[in-house]
């Protein structure tokens, strides 16, 4: 009886201690929760946890690594790099301080430890141009591959145009290359970089041209149109010039005078101009887009002035004239230079009045 | 004679109906202004909560980093914390877990997810208040960071509306972020210890007689207060107060007022001007903090240290700051927020006001004596308000005083309305000055007694008294002084009675 009234005893105090239990709230770095009734990953959480009894949940060994590698592209010769790991057991939580790691950069190993879950490695500036392929160990475990790249000191790639420069023809296409490219400890000049050449004229006037880098130079592309004449060219690369080099573009030479067809236009009191094809020495007449410009001098003391560009050889305008017999001077000025048309404009072979209706 | 009598009775119950009918139809127009409000914009309609303040102070690092913090750093990686410990008390208090992913990442993200839910399921709550961090790690590249701090925490339990646990502690953690596309998230977080927060042993409170008048000027009441505070006008009120046997004011200091941004910074220089001309009379000033302040979300709490951070240090440097009202009628707020959140809240911020200000004295402003013995071991002072029956006035100063714990109790409001609809109904003026009159006089034996108000007001605030055009009509002649300046026979009252209780300073 006794014994039988002892178990009724402690029966009835666990139902009571049960529910007094599950009532103990624990506390962790996100809160409070019930252990009775909280996932079961929670309690694997580490760090310190206070409830009935305070204690620290201590990490167990490393388990995964992420590796963070940087900065990725490393100038030569100044930039330092950063190879970190974080490492973390099978529960996520940081590995404790003091854990053994392994920083292997494109085969060579670095024995460090862990503070705060973090393993790392500062790597001093190098100066050649190459992909380092690094990796963390920690434990029996990994981090994936991660890689740096060394590229050439732009900065310091002093550009050099290749050899002197030969004439160009006009309305040809023609290249301005560099010497080889190569930064301070003889890294070629990375592929793609930019580059510019300007071409300066006596008269103040330029001519700006963009390229790339392709193997070890860089070559930037001209049309030598309506830039006739000596310049002098200048390549570019970052903060650095080369020196100048002259250049010549040729002007090319008219053939004869453009052919000049003339339509007179009585209902509105105009000229219509047809000049062309205007032929040049190089074999081919001026090319499309050329601008042409057309002065008319009046008996009256008017000028009359217009453009037009060049399409197929010609050009064709109107000029609001509406006497012929009134022009006194007729001249141009194309890429061919000056011309003046006013002998074959009073020779009157172009000049043949257009029919009119006759008038209601 | 007796059709005189009967006319006369037929004009007093016409009189009447048409009272009730009036007050009928206010109240029917006030509720109607209550249940349906419409907005133009969303945003209207909501909570705007201004730039949170940061609630980050950093220290240097002991040891050098590959990569130097700059401050802009500290900044993004400040509100970061901010933000992200924000959004894991709003999601562990409403269940909406998927907001996490903006503020935390990887392990946190997970832990985070899942504590909010248990959170949320449990009734518990964790708000991470305010941090002192030390940068501890950056990638030269400046895509991990790592920070150690002690970060004040509170962690509390609701079961059945009421709170059952409250720790407040200072947390070592071990913060780890990551810059993503999106900013700085929390990769990592981990306690490595913790200390709790305890309240320091207080002295008890000597505070001399406090006779006085809760304050704001007649043209600019509550919120207008402090954006139109004018020192001149303040200082003949404090004038007017000396006058009438005054030595202390209550003021209040609203939580929009006093906002992490420029004008809150220039509303702390014109509270540290009204100390100094209460201090040139003499007058012992009674803050109330957190006026106007909407909610208890814990969402927010961060927010409330902050305004303590900015406010308290004010108050502390101010001889005439006898004691701190921490909250105004906290008690009316228990059936909208729930009893344990109140609490919780009360609870927190006394706390933390001891950690701010060791040496300013703390009390409640609950609306009536039945709260008054509540949170008393927090507390220097007890107080109440008392606009119950008249006849009662006494026997409950003396039921709080039972339960004070010998702590001072400071009636802190008192007073009635002036307003007349008809015929001295419901209030005259001289039906003021006689209910204050007898109010006063039970109330002797208090440490304090202030009365609601100096002034008559032409606009009270619908911000604190509502819309209903009664209960303005009321709020607005509680005064000691009309609208025209005029002294109200309540103040001759008030004068005796401060005069026959002299003032101890």
């Amino acid at each position: 009886m006794t014994r039988f009234s002892e178990l009724v005893f402690v029966l009835g105090a666990l139902l009571l201690a049960v529910p007094a239990l599950a009532e103990t709230l624990v506390s962790d770095a996100f809160g409070l929760y019930d252990p009775a009734t909280s996932a079961q990953e929670r309690l694997d959480w580490a760090g310190w946890v206070d409830g009935p009894s305070a204690t620290a949940v201590a990490p167990q060994g490393p388990d995964r690594l992420m590796i963070f590698a940087g900065p990725k592209s490393l100038v030569a010769g100044k930039d330092r790099g950063h190879v970190v790991a974080l490492v973390v057991d099978r529960f996520g939580n940081l590995v404790a301080d003091g854990t053994a790691a392994s920083v292997t950069v494109s085969g060579a190993s670095t024995a460090t430890a862990t503070t705060g879950g973090i393993a790392d490695l500062l790597l001093q500036p190098r100066t050649k141009v190459e992909d380092l392929f690094v990796g963390v160990t920690a434990g029996q475990r990994q981090s994936p591959q991660a890689m740096l790249g060394i590229v050439a000191d732009i900065a310091s790639i002093r550009p050099g145009l290749a050899g002197p420069l030969s004439d160009v023809a006009s309305d040809t296409a023609f290249e301005v290359k560099s010497a080889p490219l190569a930064d301070q400890y003889g890294n070629p000049v990375p592929q793609g970089t930019g580059a510019s050449v300007v071409l300066r004229r006596g008269d103040g006037s330029y001519s700006l041209a963009q390229g790339l880098a392709l193997q070890d130079s860089a070559l930037i592309r001209f049309i030598a149109r309506d830039m006739p004449g000596p310049a002098s060219a200048t390549m570019t690369l970052g903060a650095h010039s080369s020196r100048s080099a002259p250049i010549l573009i040729k002007t090319s030479a008219p053939v004869g005078l453009p052919a000049l067809e003339m339509e007179r236009l009585t209902e509105i009191g105009a000229l219509h101009l047809t000049l062309g094809p205007f032929l040049t020495t190089d074999g081919y007449a001026l090319s499309d887009g050329a601008e042409v410009t057309v002065t008319v001098d009046l008996a009256d003391g008017l000028q009359v002035s217009d453009h037009a560009w060049v399409q197929d050889g010609e050009i064709s305008l109107l000029l609001p004239i509406g006497d012929p017999f009134a022009i006194t001077r007729l001249s141009i000025l194309s890429p061919l230079g000056p011309m003046d048309l006013t002998a074959g404009w009073q020779s009157g072979e172009a000049l043949q009045p257009t029919p009119t209706e006759p008038q209601p | 004679m007796m059709r005189l009598f009967a006319s006369t009775v037929a004009v007093a119950c016409f009189l009447g109906l048409a009272a009730v009918v009036l007050w009928m139809a206010a109240e029917a127009f006030a509720a109607s202004q209550q249940r349906s409000r419409e907005y133009r914009y969303l945003s209207e309609a909501l909570e705007v909560v201004d730039r949170p303040a940061g609630a980050v102070t950093w220290t240097n690092p002991v040891r050098p980093l590959v990569r130097s913090v700059t401050s802009d750093d500290e900044a993004l990686i400040a509100a970061a914390l901010t933000q992200a410990w924000r959004s894991f008390a709003a999601a562990s208090d409403s269940g909406e877990t998927a907001l996490l992913a903006d503020h935390f990442v990887g392990i946190a993200l997970s832990r985070a997810q899942l504590a909010a839910d248990e959170a949320w399921k449990g009734g518990t709550r964790m708000v991470v208040l305010e941090e002192t961090a030390r940068p501890e790690f950056l990638h030269l590249d400046g895509s991990i960071f790592q920070l150690s701090a002690k970060a004040t925490t509170v962690r509390y339990a609701l079961r059945d509306g009421q709170l059952t646990q409250l720790d407040l502690t200072q947390d070592d953690v071990l913060t780890t972020l990551t810059n993503e596309t999106t900013g700085w998230r929390i990769f990592s977080q981990e306690r490595t210890g913790s200390e709790p927060l305890t309240p320091p042993v207080r002295p008890r409170l000597e505070l001399p007689r406090l006779n006085g008048v809760n304050y704001y000027p007649a043209r600019t009441p509550w919120r207008r207060f402090w954006p139109e505070f004018d020192a001149e006008i303040i200082a003949t009120d404090l004038d007017l107060v000396a006058s009438l046997g005054g030595n202390a004011v209550r003021i209040f200091l609203p939580v929009g007022d006093f906002g992490p941004d420029a004008e809150g910074e220039t509303n702390l220089g014109k509270l540290g001007a009204f100390l100094s001309l209460a201090q040139d009379r003499k007058i012992k000033v009674i803050p109330t903090l957190f006026d106007l302040k909407p909610g208890y979300r814990p969402a927010l709490w961060a927010d409330d240290v902050a305004y303590l951070r900015r406010v308290l240090p004010v108050l502390a440097a101010s001889p005439a700051v006898v004691v701190v009202d921490l909250k105004n009628e906290p008690d009316l707020d228990r059936n909208t927020q729930g009893s344990g959140l109140v609490e919780a809240w009360l609870t927190t911020m006394a706390l933390i006001s001891r950690e701010i200000a060791p040496d300013l004295p703390l009390t409640i402003g609950w609306s009536a004596a039945e709260a008054a013995p509540d949170l008393v071991g927090l507390l220097d002072a007890v107080s109440y308000h008392d606009y119950a029956d008249v006849a009662g006035t006494a026997e409950r100063l003396a039921g709080v005083r039972r339960l004070a714990g010998g702590k001072p109790v400071l009636v802190t409001e008192v007073g009635t309305s002036s307003y007349g609809l008809a015929s001295g109904l419901p209030g005259s003026p001289a039906k003021q000055a006689r209910t204050l009159q007898d109010r006063l006089y039970q109330l002797e034996a208090a440490e304090a007694v202030l009365v609601w108000t100096l002034h008559d007001f032409a606009a009270p605030d619908v911000a604190a008294v509502g819309v209903s055009p009664w209960v303005q009509r009321l709020q607005a002649e509680f005064g000691l002084y009309d609208s025209t300046g005029a002294a109200k026979p309540a103040a001759r009252v008030v004068t005796e009675a401060f005069s026959v209780q002299p003032s101890d300073d």
